[in-house]
């Protein structure tokens, strides 16, 4: 990620358009890539392209798209989107975690767990991103953007492994 | 090694299994975007500081060699088979560093310190990180002691002192390596541990090198640190600063290191190639940019450590290959500059018979006479002034032969010099023994020889000193100066072998 899409991403929460309008640039951006390919083509001139954007968008992000034409960085929309999700859950104090699990928990475990994870990094709300993941064999591990917390069975067994392999 | 049955190993086992204590810890961790060519880009583990270890899902090691903004760039210290892309990789929060102990002389080991002879595994005393810090100015002290290689032609002029660092330097086939290994063969029993450093060689050279070593008695006091030419860049790149790692392990509990590095430009293209899978920016020859601290931070870990560190020392001899006699390439101008002096090797002079194939000209040490006995002082005299009038004389000789007698002297005088500063390989001499060559020679005992039977007058001569005064060989091997009586004394011995036996033997011309 560049800063220059940091710096859109955060401008892009700052102008405040709404979650839905966004919502619908991403499904749009990943489902019309000819859509892209007009806006950041160098051989259709500045007038299409807003002309398009003027039809498509509204508002705000109406104006926000044609700058990123300007300055030719609509390639970098998936960023930008990252930097904006980054940006929101900082702004609205949020923690995204994700977690791995064979069993499911249940309503009071996961309760437990949001708790946890809220209190350790200090965010008012967890998210918690649910992927059953059968390999694990057992136990289930919570990863928080780089840092990861196993309490698998599989993690266990890789640990023993390692200790007596003295690898 | 006693046998141990299986149900011993089974309980072995089971107790480990049983005291095994899982303690979920947290752990940054991160996944392969890309690997090759020893190479792994890895995206997260943000905190990676340059230089960590982090451990690969199968748990082979790598080390950090490059920070970018999204992704951490590592080379593999291991195989690379089992690393493919998404694979986990979780950061140690330890530098690379080997174990390192006594237990390691006599061992053959690769660039992580792990026994490739086969003996089984070696017990650390501690773990060393294999970057460290070089001893500072404080921690020093000036190179005083002389560490003798036993070879004359370099003991007699360009001597080195334990803590300097001497290069080595020759095109492929100069008796590069037979230098550096005679100096280690001539530490026999003089307590110095000697550490000897393979980069990219072959197994075969290695394997004889091991071989010669073991022959000789030399294991006892030697480490064999092997990244061989089918050991990736990294381990190539690591393992003259592993073994300096160790080497330090000695030099802090105040013993003597020397250790030999063979050979340097090899290690220079081994990361040159890392840098250069690493996207890092060519430079002069390809080399990256850092090409001159690579070799400056390894060999300013050479030192003579101060009395109150221990009084240790590690004597580095780099070696480097040129080519076709080109000392003004990149890398050899870099450790030229780098080091203490050089010795230089010549094709033309190994190939016209004379070995070792010391140029006496370009040759230099710059710790110079403070890094000689002072017998070795008094004896070797004017001994490189004489060389050099004789090259001099020998090209102008070669137009005339109506020479006066002045300069017909000084020609046999060095012409004799040149053939007593041969020597057989693996046959170092000790300090009395070059001493009283050079006191022949200085007497001019070798110059109306002709130049054929000049090599086996010196091995007469060594064997007639051997029996017959062996105790002056002794006093000077253990006073290590040579007063006036002393020198007396063997110009006495010198005059009574020349009248003697070579007499007998109508060596003589006239």
């Amino acid at each position: 990620m560049t800063q220059t899409a940091r710096n859109y991403g955060r401008v892009l929460f700052e102008l405040a358009v709404p979650r839905e309008e966004i919502e619908e640039l991403r499904r749009m951006y990943f489902e019309t890539p000819e859509l892209m390919l007009v806006l950041n083509s160098p051989v259709v001139g500045e007038k299409e392209k807003h002309a398009v954007i003027g039809q498509i968008f509204h508002g705000r992000l109406c104006n926000f798209m044609k700058v990123l034409c300007g300055y030719q960085s609509v390639d970098q929309i998936p960023d930008i989107l990252k930097a904006y999700d980054a940006y929101f859950d900082e702004q609205s104090d949020t923690l995204r975690a994700a977690l791995y699990y064979v069993t499911a928990p249940d309503d009071v475990q996961r309760e437990g767990l949001e708790k946890y994870l809220g209190r350790k990094y200090g965010r008012r709300e967890v998210v918690l991103e649910m992927t059953r993941k059968p390999e694990l064999i057992g136990g289930f591990v919570l990863r928080i953007g780089d840092i990861e917390e196993d309490y698998s069975i599989r993690g266990r067994l890789s640990a023993l492994q390692q200790k007596m392999t003295g690898r | 090694m006693s046998s141990i049955s299986s149900e011993e190993i089974i309980s072995i086992l089971r107790n480990e299994i049983e005291n095994f204590e899982m303690i979920s810890e947290e752990k940054e961790v991160g996944s392969v975007v890309w690997v090759g060519d020893g190479i792994a880009t890895i995206y997260g583990i943000g905190h990676a500081m340059y230089g960590e270890i982090v451990i690969f899902e199968n748990g082979v090691r790598g080390m950090v060699q490059d920070i970018k903004r999204e992704q951490i760039g590592c080379v593999i210290l291991g195989k690379e088979d089992e690393i493919c892309e998404g694979t986990k990789v979780t950061r140690t929060g330890k530098r690379a560093g080997i174990p390192v102990g006594d237990a390691y002389l006599g061992r053959v080991v690769n660039a992580l310190g792990e026994a490739v002879d086969g003996k089984g595994a070696i017990e650390a005393a501690e773990y060393r990180a294999i970057e460290q810090e070089a001893p500072g100015i404080a921690d020093r002290q000036s190179v005083h002691e002389p560490l003798e290689t036993g070879i004359l032609a370099i003991d007699a002029m360009f001597p080195i002192g334990r803590g300097q660092r001497e290069l080595i330097i020759g095109d492929r086939q100069t008796g590069k390596t037979s230098i550096a290994l005679d100096a280690i063969l001539n530490q026999r029993g003089k307590d110095v541990v000697c550490i000897y450093v393979a980069i990219g060689q072959k197994s075969s050279t290695i394997a004889r090198l091991v071989h010669t070593l073991t022959k000789y008695d030399a294991m006892d006091y030697s480490v064999v640190f092997a990244a061989t030419a089918s050991d990736s860049a990294s381990l190539q790149y690591i393992v003259p600063y592993a073994a300096t790692a160790l080497a330090e392990y000695f030099m802090y509990q105040g013993r003597d290191v020397l250790i030999v590095y063979d050979d340097l430009s090899k290690h220079a293209v081994a990361y040159r190639a890392l840098s250069l899978l690493l996207e890092r920016s060519p430079g002069r020859e390809a080399y990256p940019g850092d090409v001159f601290y690579l070799h400056s931070r390894l060999l300013e870990r050479a030192s003579r450590l101060s009395d109150a560190l221990g009084g240790g020392s590690i004597t580095a001899l780099p070696i480097v290959e040129t080519q076709a006699g080109d000392v003004a390439a990149y890398i050899p101008t870099n450790v030229i500059s780098i080091t203490d002096g050089q010795i230089y090797l010549e094709s033309d002079l190994f190939f016209s018979g004379m070995r070792p194939a010391v140029n006496v000209g370009l040759s230099v040490s710059r710790v110079g006479g403070a890094a000689q006995t002072k017998a070795m002082k008094r004896a070797s005299g004017t001994i490189r002034i004489d060389l050099a009038q004789y090259r001099e004389m020998e090209v102008f000789a070669q137009f005339g032969s109506d020479l006066d007698e002045t300069t017909r002297e000084q020609l046999r005088h060095g012409r004799s010099l040149m053939e007593l500063l041969k020597q057989p390989l693996c046959h170092p001499l000790t300090l009395a023994e070059q001493v009283i060559l050079l006191a022949a020679a200085d007497d001019r005992a070798f110059s109306d020889m002709s130049a054929e039977r000049i090599g086996e007058a010196k091995e007469q001569f060594l064997e007639y000193f051997a029996a017959h005064h062996a105790a002056l060989l002794d006093r000077i091997n253990e006073k290590k100066t040579l007063d006036d009586g002393l020198w007396d004394e063997i110009m006495g011995a010198v005059k009574t072998w020349k009248d003697g036996y070579l007499h007998e033997k109508q060596m003589y011309e006239k």
